[in-house]
């Protein structure tokens, strides 16, 4: 299950600890429920996670939906990195290194405007 | 089949694929370069090593594993097929039957000596390779593929990771992997654990398009995979074209990724329609509708287009099929009979009746309870099909065994039969092929001094009669001497020396127990011992054989079976209180048993039938039926065979369309009776043992004369 730790100074920063899988997609899924009908801008911070799988990125996907649905923005807080990064070239969301870049990829790696 | 156990439905599926694996193999042994033949073996080999360590065969995926990555270094080109291989591979495929039909009691050693013989063939296959293949494989040649998949919505909580199948299309080829998003419901909607990505991959590669669909076995049946072939003329700026168009890549960095591999190969080109029409989005802005990713890697191999549409085709018409427990057939079966019972009930009471309306309701459920009834029948039909395949295999290792060169050839596949029948037929026919080809076909020399191709034939061949369905077994040998069997007939006492018999009755004798013409034993035949198995077996099935020879031409069996054996047609008679029916085709006469005959054979049971003795069996004794006999007797002669009993019963009451229940395991072991049946006033009648009757009284008779 993973750990969601809320600083108090920041409170639309959230950090996702441990495996974010679809064992804890439900979680997650929750987590992130919450996050999108309190608050207006959501910065998810995935810095920390140990093990990342499809489920997590069409959950940012789908959450980056609703935020937009909402009139409200969400990203993460740093540029995809580790496991993240690795799941995200491999389900052709971003492009691998040395490899031309792809479309939407500029949300996941943070950049300009996503 | 509500609950079904995963590991029968292993065990079944199984069955098919060992049946298909075989099959492959043999065709392989005349066409060793059907590369579709090899995909063929490798699939089923792979799909039974992948379910069967997932339903915890281990022993299986352990041995098929082996086996497998041999026939991959065959699809690959580094292992040439040789006719030692496809019989290790049959010996393997027997080898994992066993296996999974009942791993305790497979001989581990055998599995080794299989695999060690078979990385013997490989190993040793190994040096050609450099100096035989190349010149053999076909020209390798890089076809640009366009994959669009959508996985089933619970392929993540099944434990498939569609990431890694991604990396496995990858490793196929150049691949541009699309991620189609736009089925990301809100998160409101969204069910975090199912699937709602889909892709689109251009993959350019040598293999064949079942690579690609290898890659998606296991998810296959339920996910949505549409492979198409795209133009392969395609240029470099056709595809960039098309990047650049999917997305805000600018057209420069597609051209500086692809640059060095411009010269080597040609790469797909997206027809226009590439990304599927967009469906209605909920907000306005999407910042990214699809994405490419290139990768790279590629393997040789050939590569066929038809053969994907080999595969469809065959899909859907395995599609067009339903898998369905034998028991709930027998279920409906039954109820069938049934109904067939209260309507005849109905017909009875219409009969006496003057109501007009209910005349015409019951002749309306007449007509309906009919139809049903055939087709109810129709269901339990198999393709005679099924069981010929299986015949190659026999023909091939016999053979083998034999040095005889054969060839089988099959006509009327499609005959259908019930399926109990064909089930019973099985060993019936392996011994008849058998006999055939030890017995019938001479050896290569004989048939070179008889001016005959090298080539034995074995002509196996099945057609729909009337209510019959005839099987026929038909080999070019040298025929049944007439002379011999004659001789050793006569030598035994089976036939009065100088006796004039027609050839057929002359080879009826062939089915008497223990009688072989053989001058010499072999292992496969020649003892004797199973013509008149194959007679019961048939005879039990209700049906007859014919043999009939040319000398040197060939002989010819034939089988003629009836359609079914859930209906037949009865005699239905009374003993003491019970009904009893006797198969109606087994009936020769009724004769009444007058008193004094009836006083006069006390001692012994005979009937002066037209100057013919022929032994009766008190059923009322040997049912012991307490209340008293009637005062006319009847007696039902019945035949089995040559041989005919008289049965003395109290009363015949008619016939009947009988619906053949079997006994419960209880009475399994009563003789007497093979069946039961339900009669129109709701009782239960015994269906009669004929053959088994009249063994008895023949055998009592027997007794009788050494007691005298």
């Amino acid at each position: 299950m993973p750990e969601i730790v809320m600083p108090e100074s920041v409170a639309n920063h959230h950090a996702l600890v441990g495996p974010l899988t679809v064992r804890t997609a439900t979680q997650i899924h929750a987590r992130l429920l919450e996050a999108i009908r309190s608050q207006p801008s959501i910065s998810i911070d995935c810095s920390a996670a140990t093990e990342v799988d499809l489920s997590f990125i069409q959950l940012v996907l789908a959450a980056r939906n609703s935020a937009e649905a909402a009139g409200k923005s969400l990203s993460l807080a740093a540029p995809a990195s580790g496991a993240l990064l690795e799941r995200l070239s491999q389900a052709g969301l971003v492009g691998r290194a040395h490899a031309p870049p792809v479309a939407g990829q500029a949300f996941w790696l943070q950049q300009g405007d996503a | 089949m509500n609950v079904a156990d995963p590991k029968e439905i292993f065990q079944q599926e199984a069955q098919d694929l060992l049946v298909q694996l075989e099959n492959a193999l043999l065709d392989l042994e005349h066409t060793p370069h059907d590369s579709a033949l090899v995909d063929t073996a490798f699939r089923a080999l792979h799909t039974i090593k992948g379910s069967g360590s997932m339903f915890g065969f281990e022993a299986v995926a352990a041995f098929t594993h082996h086996v497998e990555t041999a026939f991959d270094k065959v699809r690959q080109g580094t292992v040439q097929l040789n006719r030692e291989l496809i019989m290790i591979g049959l010996r393997a495929r027997d080898h994992m039957r066993q296996l999974i039909e009942d791993p305790d009691a497979a001989d581990i050693a055998d599995g080794e000596a299989i695999l060690a013989a078979l990385s013997r063939v490989v190993a040793v296959d190994q040096p050609q390779v450099t100096v035989v293949s190349p010149p053999l494989a076909p020209v390798v040649s890089t076809v640009t593929w366009r994959v669009r998949m959508r996985f089933p919505r619970d392929v993540m909580a099944t434990g498939t990771n569609p990431l890694l199948l991604l990396d496995e299309l990858r490793d196929l080829g150049e691949a541009h992997v699309t991620a189609l998003t736009d089925d990301i419901p809100l998160l409101e909607e969204l069910d975090p654990t199912a699937c709602h990505i889909g892709w689109e991959i251009v993959l350019s590669t040598s293999q064949p398009a079942t690579a690609i669909e290898d890659v998606f076995l296991f998810v296959r049946d339920d996910m949505s995979l549409d492979i198409e072939r795209v133009d392969d003329s395609a240029s470099v700026g056709g595809l960039s074209d098309i990047l650049a168009s999917l997305g805000e890549v600018g057209a420069e960095a597609v051209l500086t990724a692809l640059a060095d591999k411009a010269e080597q190969e040609p790469v797909g080109e997206f027809p226009a329609d590439a990304i599927p029409a967009q469906p209605e989005m909920n907000m306005p802005a999407q910042p990214e509708k699809a994405a490419i990713v290139p990768a790279k890697a590629s393997a040789p191999a050939t590569a066929d287009a038809p053969h994907q549409k080999r595969e469809g085709s065959a899909k859907a018409s395995a599609n067009s099929s339903v898998r369905v427990p034998a028991e709930r057939l027998n279920e409906l079966m039954d109820r069938v009979g049934e109904l067939v019972i209260a309507q005849s009930r109905l017909r009875q009471i219409a009969a006496n009746s003057n109501d007009q309306q209910v005349k015409s309701v019951a002749e309306e459920v007449e007509r309906l309870v009919l139809e049903l009834r055939d087709t109810t029948m129709g269901i339990r039909m198999v393709p005679i099909g099924s069981l010929f395949g299986r015949f190659r295999r026999v023909v091939h290792d016999l053979s083998q065994d034999l040095g005889k060169q054969v060839e089988l050839t099959m006509e009327g596949e499609e005959t259908e039969l019930d399926k109990t029948v064909i089930e019973q037929l099985n060993d019936p026919l392996v011994h008849l092929i058998r006999n055939a080809i030890d017995h019938g076909l001479e050896d290569p020399t004989g048939r070179a001094a008889a001016g005959k191709s090298q080539m034995g034939r074995i002509d196996l061949s099945a057609r729909h009669a009337g209510t019959e369905v005839l099987i026929s077994i038909k080999d070019d040998g040298r025929g049944l001497s007439r002379e011999r069997i004659r001789a050793r007939a006569e030598e035994r006492g089976l036939l009065a020396p100088g006796a004039v018999v027609s050839d057929s009755e002359l080879f009826q004798i062939l089915f008497q127990p223990g009688f072989s013409t053989a001058a010499q034993v072999t292992s496969l035949s020649g003892r004797g011992v199973g013509m008149d198995v194959v007679k019961r077996t048939i005879e039990g099935l209700r049906g007859t054989i014919d043999l009939s020879s040319v000398a040197g031409q060939g002989s010819e069996v034939t089988l003629r079976l009836p359609l079914t054996l859930a209906i037949i047609d009865g005699l239905l008679v009374r003993v003491g209180h019970g009904s009893y029916v006797l198969p109606l085709g087994a009936v020769e006469e009724c004769v009444e048993l007058s008193e004094e005959e009836d006083a006069r054979s006390r001692g012994r049971s005979f009937l002066n039938i037209r100057g013919e003795l022929v032994p009766f069996l008190r059923l009322r004794e040997l049912f012991g039926a307490k209340t008293p006999p009637d005062r006319f007797q009847k007696i039902v002669v019945v035949s089995s065979g040559d041989l005919k009993v008289g049965l003395v019963v109290d009363q015949v009451i008619g016939d009947h369309q009988t619906v053949i229940k079997s006994l419960s395991k209880l009475h399994a072991d009563i003789e007497m009776f093979s069946g039961a049946t339900i009669l129109g006033n709701g009782g239960v009648a015994l269906i009669l043992d004929i053959a088994h009757l009249v063994a008895f009284g023949q055998a009592k008779e027997e007794q009788l004369r050494i007691a005298q």
